[in-house]
């Protein structure tokens, strides 16, 4: 009964570290922050892999509980902030584009009313003619403001 | 992380512990070698210069009347009284701005937890078309104790970016809209309400709270 109760753990947890079969693309590091007070605007940041032997172009971003999603970057050139809208994402095959605070980011506008810290949001991500993931994440504080008192 | 191990030696079990003996010049020198290279490995962080660029003679902000979060009068005199961070930006901003507020609220925080010189934040809206009072006080309530907001019209925010060398504007967009640039440096406002020193992006958590115990201790 024991060594039967170890072989489940065990096959529990090589079940858990494989990867689903044949995924072509994928993300991890997923952050989306919850807008801050009096905005309807925030981001979303995660990696995005292209684990399929050609480059993926995504262009298609949409969420039900934002009105629109748009993929920026941020650039800081001679000092200055400035916000460029992307039409396009491209993932080189067997590779990956990391979307991070200050670069490129996935902008997230006109929230929902409902939306508030750890409410779970939708994410859709259309690659080439008919690709689609599906990102759900919970919304995260920017800053816990707990810890700066 | 790419870790940097350290070359240890292995220690021959075969030999015996050696006898005492006095020192040899060779152990000498070999003390004086190590106690140096410790010496450098432990220098004082006060001793290196500051990363931010420090004014050699701050210089005297002008009369400039915006309006604070809760739409109280702020002017040159506000500044007065505390060293400031000030970091011009938009509430509409979800990347750089967010990112930048809570790097300065996390440096405000460890200089409070060090004893140091605690800087109040200032973020100073550069949309006054979106921005107003209750707008920048929501946006700034997400980031804590001692930071401040401010908004003003275009004229009045001139006054106080010109003197500090701050860039914004709002070219319109193909689609009918506006998007905000602006200058992503924090500039460093001391207590008697001088333009101190600018720290330019990208910012650093680690070296905004050393520079400010630096240049705030020469004061």
């Amino acid at each position: 009964m024991k060594r039967f109760g170890m072989a489940a753990i065990i096959a529990s947890l090589v079940a858990g570290c494989e990867k689903p079969p044949n995924v072509p693309v994928e993300v991890s590091e997923v952050a989306v922050y919850a807008p801050l007070p009096g905005s309807k605007m925030s981001a979303a940041y995660f990696v995005l892999y292209n684990n399929s032997d050609e480059p993926i172009t995504a262009r298609r971003f949409s969420s039900p509980q934002f009105a629109s999603v748009e993929l920026h970057e941020t650039t800081t050139k001679d000092g200055v902030a400035r916000m460029l809208r992307l039409q396009e994402l491209v993932v080189p095959a067997g590779s990956f584009v990391a979307l991070r605070e200050g670069g490129k980011h996935l902008m997230l506008i006109g929230a929902d009313d409902s939306l508030g810290l750890g409410s779970t949001v939708s994410i859709s991500i259309g690659y080439n003619e008919t690709g689609r993931l599906i990102i759900n994440a919970p919304l995260r504080a920017r800053f816990e403001l707990d810890e700066a008192h | 992380m790419k870790q940097t191990e350290l070359a240890v030696p292995a220690v021959n079990k075969r030999y015996k512990k050696s006898p005492e003996r006095p020192l040899g010049s060779r152990r000498i020198l070999a003390l004086i070698l190590l106690g140096s290279t410790l010496l450098s490995c432990t220098q004082d962080p006060a001793d290196r210069l500051p990363q931010a660029t420090v004014f050699a003679e701050p210089r005297l902000l002008p009369e400039f009347e915006l309006l604070d979060h809760t739409g109280a009068a702020f002017t040159r005199e506000s500044l007065a009284g505390q060293w400031s961070l000030v970091f011009f930006g938009f509430t509409h901003c979800p990347d750089i701005c967010p990112l930048t507020l809570q790097k300065l609220a996390l440096a405000r925080r460890q200089i409070a937890g060090d004893g140091g010189v605690v800087p109040e934040i200032v973020f100073v809206s550069v949309d006054p078309a979106r921005d107003t009072s209750d707008a920048v006080a929501a946006y700034v309530s997400a980031f804590g104790e001692g930071i401040r907001g401010a908004v003003g019209d275009i004229d009045a925010l001139n006054v106080l970016t010109t003197a500090l060398g701050i860039f914004h504007d709002r070219p319109r967009n193909a689609d009918g809209g506006y998007s905000v640039e602006h200058s992503a440096a924090v500039v460093l406002i001391d207590d008697r309400a001088r333009y101190h020193a600018l720290f330019s992006a990208p910012h650093d958590v680690q070296s905004i709270v050393t520079d400010l115990a630096l240049i705030t201790s020469n004061e």
